[in-house]
């Protein structure tokens, strides 16, 4: 029938969806062939944001290139700090001390919150629910409000260091997350009313978009996405890097993998993040925040690939020093351009309704995918 | 005289005699004076819409930012914000008014009208009062209806002159959207139209002198009316043909200045009158206390509608294409049909 | 059967969340007129302090020039053979290409170099962004 269709003069629609779009979470170009609503090829076409982050990195310093990591996926800029920092450190073997540990890790953990608030936020507005992604930003900005005192910025923050943090808390810092954490919870309950459950989501949602265990591997998946086929991978359990071997959190996953599911184990998430955050709380106790590191470090020549558990996914850096104050090659595995590709697959025989949801639901950050 | 008038529809009524006995008097023709009746009142009621767009349009903002945590506009013409909606106004009369260079130019240009007009047409059997109505049509609501299908047109036609992938969709999508809904929402209001067994107006408040019709089993009838009159003026959660996320904007995407303002205003008398008609099928329309005047009566019903609908557009998430045709025809249909049966034996019980 | 009423039951939850919020008070700020306090630990724009004689603590050691990730500070640097120390001729912050990293005010040996905690500095002109000596010594 359809090809009778397409013989008889109807065609194909081409249809860019971006670069500027509301809804493509910046400069993503996705090249839609459509076939009246349903989509019959998808090609996301990025590079819209590419700034070359990895050649600059080889031109700085080691230092210099944490506050370079800020501008990877900049709503989760703690993360990425972790790991620009985790390489060097082991290449230089430095312990780092344990108060720092805990610190990073409060931050880490704080910034997954901040993050999947984010994504529920925009998520809401890929739906069509514009509220929510209010409610979602008051609760960040608290968190926000809780860096500033420590960095003294809000969304570049720079305060990892090689060997430690660049400052100890604040006074006010550890009761700051407390009430956060006790104001948090009840809030999570409130955002379950008005989406999670909410039927109208649920039927945008459920089953839509799905991804098998096997495509989720396949495709190389990392994050929540792989965790909602039921993957059970958090590289925090699985390739435990600074202290997290020491904190008792469950891994949320989900069974069909679909957009409900990639959903739900963010909020999820969100839960145990604050549970990790109030164990470190516990655990935190005075002493050093910075390892004895020379102000101008030079790694010994050697390779190595670091990787932490992004609130995207698994974020790597893979880095190649020769011994001089700058790195010799830098490669950052973003996991939002690893998700990515997997679009192509998921939205052929989809509604162009579905493209938002399945978009929004993979979570991507352009500065990530383009670097 | 005018003191003892309670209610802006009297003092209209007692004005119009006065210039009937004036007419009389002078020997000035009948259809001059019944020219000059109906003008002042369209007059009147172009004055009305304006300001109802306007406060509707300021409401819609402050409801949407008080849901929201914020305040919405606060510093523009002073006490908060209440001139925003005005200097927009005058922004979109001052920008440039824009053609796609391969649109379709006399459609593209005559849409925005084709969707004011009808709506216009609207306010005029709307009862405001006792006798403040433009024209107390034995088909009264019929009219309303008929007219309202036109906006169809007019979404479609904008989306397909635009020549814009998107305002194709999304006129598309708008034109099944509407052509489905208008169904459950004419046979939710025959319900009413069975109750009382007349189509106009003034006999429907009438009817509802004691008792609304929302308390009786009319609601049923009012629910489906409320979720297929959100589907008809295209808010959220049906709100598919202006899908932000998916289509930028929908059939209006390549408009700009003052076209697009019709395509706001339109939006805003519509949901205007979606509400007016609910207030008046199903809360009674002017009835009210009797120390109320009945205008207000009546606003404050409509307006409580208009709320409604403002509240579920802050709360709800969209819907998709086809399960709001599903919803459309396989749900909300059945239902009316349903109701009028329900409705149907109610008023055989009660005879 | 069910199905509505948990359905319909869902979505009254939903609205009313809504609508407790519309009486609550918004959190957002007036901003032009009420400014929310900034953390004391605010990257804002650079100063470089005077010690309590009112000298100049910078020394024109350079660091902060070598560390800087974008490379916006640049001085010129004079010996002073009386005082037996040097000193900064000239210092400019190019503030069109800071990005507020701290790495400067961090590294700095004579703690002179400090953030402020101003963030209103927008301009007109590209030009008035570089700061020179006498703006940021005071
Ligand atoms: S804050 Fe960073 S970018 Fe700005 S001058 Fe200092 S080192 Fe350079
Ligand atoms: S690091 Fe400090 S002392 Fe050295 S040149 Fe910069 S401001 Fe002056």
């Amino acid at each position: 029938m359809i090809e009778q269709l397409k013989n008889s003069g109807f065609e194909e629609m081409t249809l860019n969806m971006g670069p500027q779009h509301p809804s493509t979470h910046g400069v993503l170009h996705l090249l839609l062939k459509m076939d009246g609503e349903v989509i019959t090829e998808a090609r996301p076409d990025i590079g819209y944001l590419h700034r070359g982050m990895e050649k600059i990195a080889e031109k700085r310093t080691w230092g210099a290139n944490i506050a370079l990591s800020d501008r990877w996926d900049y709503i989760a800029s703690m993360s990425n700090n972790f790991a620009a920092v985790l390489g060097p450190e082991k290449l230089m073997s430095i312990t780092v001390p344990k108060r720092a540990e805990y610190i990073r890790v409060i931050m880490a953990e704080l910034n997954r919150i901040a993050s999947h608030l984010i994504f529920f936020g925009t998520y809401g507005i890929d739906i069509g629910a514009f509220t929510p992604f209010f409610y979602a930003f008051r609760e960040r900005e608290k968190i926000l409000d809780l860096y500033e005192s420590v960095c003294g910025a809000r969304l570049t923050y720079n305060y990892f260091r090689i060997g430690g943090v660049s400052a100890d808390l604040p006074e006010e810092f550890i009761p700051g997350v407390k009430a956060f954490i006790n104001y948090f919870r009840p809030k999570l309950k409130e955002y379950d009313t008005l989406l999670s459950t909410n039927p109208i989501f649920m039927d945008r949602t459920v089953g839509v978009g799905a991804i098998t265990k096997e495509e989720a591997i396949d495709w190389a998946l990392s994050g929540p996405n792989i965790r909602a086929s039921g993957v059970n991978f958090d590289l925090r359990k699985d390739d435990p890097y600074s202290v997290y071997s020491e904190f008792d959190f469950n891994i949320p996953t989900g069974k069909n993998g679909d957009c409900w599911d990639r959903y739900m184990v963010r909020m999820n998430e969100m839960k145990e993040s604050a549970r990790i955050v109030e164990q470190a709380l516990e655990k935190l106790e005075p002493g050093d925040i910075m390892a004895k590191v020379a102000k101008v470090i030079r790694p010994p020549a050697g390779e190595i690939y670091t990787h932490v558990e992004a609130p995207k996914g698994e974020l790597g850096v893979y880095c190649i020093s020769d011994g001089s104050t700058m790195p010799y090659r830098y490669k950052v595995r973003g996991p939002s351009f690893v998700n990515l590709a997997i679009l192509q697959k998921m939205l052929k025989g989809l509604r162009i309704a579905d493209v938002v949801a399945v978009l929004g639901s993979i979570d991507i950050v352009l500065g990530e995918v383009d670097r | 005289m005018i003191y003892a008038s309670q209610s802006l529809g009297d003092l209209w009524n007692w004005l119009l005699q006065q210039f009937a006995e004036l007419c009389g008097s002078l020997g000035i023709p009948e259809v001059i004076r019944y020219m000059v009746e109906k003008g002042a009142y369209a007059v009147g009621l172009l004055v009305f819409i304006s300001l109802t767009a306007l406060v509707m349009i300021y409401m819609e903002r402050k409801v949407s930012a008080h849901m929201q945590l914020r305040y919405g506009p606060m510093w523009t013409g002073g006490w908060h914000g209440w001139s925003q909606t005005i200097a927009d106004m005058i922004k979109l009369l001052l920008k440039e008014d824009i053609i796609p260079d391969k649109a379709d130019r006399w459609v593209h240009r005559i849409a925005p009208i084709v969707i004011f007009v009808p709506s216009l047409i609207g306010f005029l059997v709307i009862p405001f009062d006792k006798y403040l109505i433009g024209a107390d049509l034995n088909v009264g609501i019929l009219l309303v209806f008929g007219f309202s299908s036109i906006a169809v047109l007019s979404i479609f036609m904008g989306g397909w002159a635009s020549n814009n992938k998107y305002t194709l969709l999304g006129g598309l999508r708008s034109a099944a959207q509407m052509i489905s809904y208008e169904l459950p929402l004419v046979l939710s209001v025959l319900g009413v139209i069975m109750t009382v067994g007349s189509l106009k107006m003034s006999d429907i408040v009438m009817a509802q002198k004691d008792v609304w019709f929302l308390f009786t089993p009319n609601l049923l009838g009012f629910i489906i009316y409320i979720i297929a009159g959100t589907a008809e003026v295209n808010r959220t959660p049906f709100d598919l043909p202006e899908a932000e996320s998916e289509l930028v904007s929908g059939y209006n995407t390549e408009y700009s200045g003052l076209k697009y303002g019709f395509f706001m205003l339109s939006e805003f008398t519509n949901t205007f009158i979606i509400s007016a008609i609910a207030a008046t099928f199903f809360m009674g329309g002017w009835n009210g206390p009797s120390w109320l005047p009945g205008i207000v009566s009546f606003l404050a019903k409509t307006y409580l509608i208009v709320f409604l609908l403002m509240w579920f557009r802050w709360t709800f998430p969209r819907l998709r294409v086809d399960r709001l045709m599903d919803f459309g025809w396989k749900f909300l249909l059945p239902l009316s049909f349903f109701n009028i049966l329900m409705i149907a034996v109610w008023v055989l019980v009660k005879k | 059967m069910i199905k509505i009423f948990t359905y319909t039951w869902a979505i009254l939850k939903g609205m009313a969340i809504t609508f407790k919020y519309f009486f609550i008070r918004p959190v957002t700020v007036q901003y032009p007129k009420e400014k929310i306090k900034i953390s004391p630990r605010w990257r804002g724009t650079l100063k470089q302090l005077r010690n309590e004689q009112g000298e100049e603590t910078c020394d024109g050691c350079r660091i902060c020039e070598k560390i800087c990730p974008v490379n916006c500070i640049s001085m010129e640097v004079y010996k002073d053979e009386k005082k037996n120390r040097r000193f900064t001729s000239s210092y400019t912050v190019n503030f069109g290409r800071c990005m507020f990293c701290g790495l400067c005010v961090e590294a700095c040996p004579k703690k002179c170099l400090v953030h402020t905690p101003d963030f209103e500095f927008c301009t007109y002109e590209r030009e008035s962004l570089i700061l020179t000596k006498d703006k940021i010594l005071r």
